[in-house]
């Protein structure tokens, strides 16, 4: 069965972007949440297997909301995705039990890889 | 191949708003250079543009913004101050990528030499801070042998740690780890293999040290010591979870070699190599973005694709007059073949009630906010301010008001004219003020509110006003005829074409188009302008928009045999005139109004159609540009709301038509462009 992936970021056309990787390598996007509240929420609705979270985000931000997730599931996947420059968040959110992080801009086997791993 | 294509629009969407949003934010900074919120906010829709674009593979984009968002990075950790002179270099790059943006949106390929001159600049603030060593570390990580698991150096130390472990039934092995070369965020990717280690033992020792190896600061291979209970199978079995790795070796580890840190014997190629990409690297993916950035020319179409934003309950709510509309439809349709005329009846009253209501919530729809053009006029008259060395500020009010976005996007041309003529002409230097009494800082006040049908929008400076002596002078001085002209009409000379009061033409206005340009503009679009000014108190200009274009009210009337519209808004009011009253002086024709004279305008003439009728008119008294004009028609129809509907050029290029409108029965009415004709009737005489 397809695994289910729930896409953070504020940026509408990032979340497109990773959908549609997602989308054709397999993978089914169960719900899309544009900050970490929303993010938080809808964990909690569609439980995925796995959460894509883009760190910079307005109001709660991207480790704000891996913090809250993990907190409340401690099986709870999280690939951060960041850009070049935030090792200090990166790091942050290693600490905080993201499991792995992707770099943008995406790439395609990139990201299926990372993902691929995680889920294994 | 990643297609991007699809994004595009959506990718110039969320730009221009980001940028907008910067500029904004650094504005705001400006005054504020210790919120660290606003700090934070900046940087993060910088980063968000800059993950855009290198997601579209638009290099030169993606460069410029991570060189701007260095800048900000040291604000935030303070290793900069804010200072208005970083600001303004902000605002250039900021300037730069809007110009970027626009030339990908014409499709336009970018080059390096559009930016490396903001580059250097952006490096020397670099440097300034952090010396000239920065990301020199990557230019020599091209030097790719083999992974080996001999480690430089390790202390005595550490093998004591390692055979106190062995005795307690640990296992200490070396492991050796070569990331992909194409992986960024190196420093984070080792912290997260260690960190993934560590949950199953401890890493005793790393090479280079954690430090360097959590700041990136290594080419692709690190090396440590791990101790665990776990197998070596276990500890591979680790490693693997993780992404981007290149190699990996993991080896028991021997003290007696690594101590003899000289020897660089190779290890042997059987031990556990996983080959997850040959060492020889694919192409650079370099190559691959030039090819994606050239893509975009294959869609020049889509580019041009206007888009609106629109709120989502008003789509839903359309959704339901849809739909409502759709069971009535089927009612009479049920009612039609019953022959039931009651039924039809009270189902055509549900129809045409949806129809108005769709209506007028399409016209709502094609709304936008003013503060679409009003949000870049803060950061203008900053700029203007600074160049003109005066002290002002812009006050902005009802950016929230809605007008159609023709309308809208049509009004930053005349608006930025406007508020040009005001900063430059209008506000003195700060020691006039003075003199006149009033604060050194000058104050502009744009401001738009909706009334009834139409929205105003009014600019008001505080300024030196309008000297009806200087422009009776600068008049004379152009050979304009001034004799018996009162304060006002003196005053109003400003719109006449081609006159500009300034003594100089600065950089800033007075380019040769006049007031006159902006008054055009605003009739163009169904408006009017109308200036208020008292000399040292300022100068208010009072901008009148329709709510929309598309939908006016109308007068019917007939002319000979036609029918034709006026747009009700420039009709003054009707008045019965027979032919006798009509007075000839010098070739013009003019009639009695309101203790006046005013011309004559024969629609049949001016159109040439032949009219029989003769004897009694009806007189239209229409205003243009502050005139009152009376337009003769054969017969009065009646008020109606018309829908405007395009004409072809050909017609339009009379300037007599503004358009055309279907009536009920299916005949089509031209609808008359009283402005032009009347204008037109003038420059005749």
């Amino acid at each position: 069965m397809a695994k289910r992936v729930l896409i953070v970021d504020d940026a509408v056309f990032m979340r497109m972007k990773l959908r549609d990787i997602l989308e054709k390598n397999g993978y089914e996007v169960a719900e899309e949440a544009e900050n970490g509240q929303d993010a938080f929420d809808k964990y909690q609705a569609v439980k995925p297997d796995l959460v894509t979270m883009d760190i910079t985000m307005p109001e709660v931000d991207g480790i704000e909301a891996l913090k809250l997730i993990r907190n409340s599931d401690d099986n709870a996947k999280v690939v951060m995705c960041s850009a070049m420059g935030q090792q200090g968040m990166v790091m942050e959110a290693i600490r905080a039990g993201a499991v792995d992080f992707i770099v943008k801009p995406f790439d395609t086997d990139r990201v299926i890889k990372a993902l691929d791993k995680a889920l294994s | 191949m990643d297609d991007n294509s699809v994004y595009r629009n959506l990718f110039f969407e969320e730009s221009d708003d980001n940028l907008q949003k910067l500029n904004d934010d650094v504005l705001e900074l400006e005054s504020e250079p210790e919120n660290i919120d606003l700090i934070n906010e900046i940087f993060r829709a910088a980063h968000t543009l800059k993950g855009m674009s290198a997601t579209m593979g638009y290099n030169v984009m993606t460069k410029l913004t991570h060189k701007m968002e260095n800048l900000f990075d040291f604000f935030k950790s303070g290793k900069l101050k804010v200072t208005s002179e970083y600001i303004s270099l902000i605002f250039e790059c900021l300037d730069k990528l809007s110009e970027l943006v626009e030339d990908l949106r014409n499709d336009q390929e970018l080059s390096e030499d559009q930016i490396s001159e903001l580059l250097k600049k952006l490096i020397n603030v670099e440097e300034s801070v952090n010396g000239t060593a920065t990301e020199k570390v990557q230019n020599t990580s091209d030097k790719t042998g083999k992974l080996t698991t001999i480690l430089e150096s390790n202390e005595d130390a550490d093998i004591d740690v390692v055979k106190k472990a062995k005795a307690q039934g640990y296992n200490a092995f070396v492991v050796a780890i070569r990331i992909d070369r194409e992986s960024m965020l190196k420093g984070p990717r080792a912290f997260l293999i260690i960190e993934h280690l560590e949950q199953e033992g401890d890493v005793i020792y790393t090479e280079p040290t954690a430090d360097l190896l959590e700041n990136g600061e290594f080419n692709t291979d690190f090396k440590l010591i791990y101790l665990t209970k776990n197998t070596k199978e276990q500890v591979e079995a680790n490693i693997d979870i993780n992404s981007e790795i290149d190699t990996f070796i993991v080896e028991e580890f021997d003290s007696a070699k690594s101590a003899n840190s000289n020897e660089h014997k190779p290890l042997a190629e059987s031990v556990s190599a996983k080959p997850t990409e040959s060492t020889p690297k694919k192409p650079k993916s370099s190559d691959k973005k030039e090819k994606k950035s050239s893509t975009p020319s294959k869609h020049p179409s889509a580019a041009r694709n206007q888009s609106i934003r629109v709120d989502l309950t008003r789509l839903d709510l359309f959704l339901n007059l849809v739909s409502e509309l759709v069971v009535y439809r089927n009612q009479l349709d049920d009612a039609n073949k019953r022959s039931d005329a009651m039924e039809v009846k009270d189902s055509l009253e549900q129809v045409s009630r949806l129809t108005s209501e769709l209506q007028d919530l399409v016209l709502k729809i094609r709304m936008q906010q003013v503060s679409v053009v009003f949000s870049r006029f803060p950061r203008m008259v900053r700029d203007l301010a600074k160049e003109l060395d005066k002290d002002m500020e812009l006050i902005v009010e009802g950016e929230e008001t809605e007008l159609d976005k023709t309308v809208v996007s049509e009004l930053s041309e005349p608006l930025i004219h406007l508020l040009r003529n005001s900063a430059d002409h209008g506000i003195e230097s700060a020691e006039n003020r003075k003199k006149f009494g009033k604060p050194e800082k000058g104050t502009i006040k744009l401001s738009a509110y909706q009334e009834g049908n139409q929205v105003n929008i009014t600019l008001e400076d505080d300024g030196m006003g309008i000297d009806p002596q200087v422009m009776k002078e600068s008049a004379e001085s152009k050979g304009i005829d001034t004799t018996g002209m009162t304060d006002d009409e003196l005053i109003n000379l400003i719109f006449h074409p081609g006159f500009s009061t300034a003594k100089k033409i600065t950089n800033i206005s007075g380019r040769g188009v006049g007031l006159d340009a902006v008054m055009a503009k605003i009739n163009d679009l169904g408006g009017s302008l109308e200036m208020k000014t008292e000399l040292h108190v300022g100068t208010k200009f009072v901008i009148k928009l329709p709510l929309t274009l598309s939908i006016i009210q109308a007068l019917m009337v007939r002319v000979a045999n036609e029918s034709f519209a006026i747009p009700l808004d420039v009709v003054e009011r009707v008045v019965v005139i027979q032919e006798k009253e009509i007075i000839t002086s010098m070739d013009r024709e003019v009639v009695e109004y309101q203790e006046g004279l005013i011309p004559v305008i024969r629609v049949d003439k001016v159109l040439g159609l032949t009219n029989e009728e003769n004897t009694k008119q009806f007189a239209i008294v229409v205003k243009s540009d502050k005139q009152y004009f009376a337009v003769l028609v054969n017969e009065l129809i009646g008020q109606q709301e018309i829908v405007i509907k395009k004409i072809d050029t050909i017609i339009q290029k009379l300037n007599k038509f503004q358009g055309a409108t279907i009536f009920g029965n299916g005949s089509i009415a031209l609808i008359l462009d009283v402005n032009a004709i009347c204008q037109g009737k003038l420059v005749e005489n």
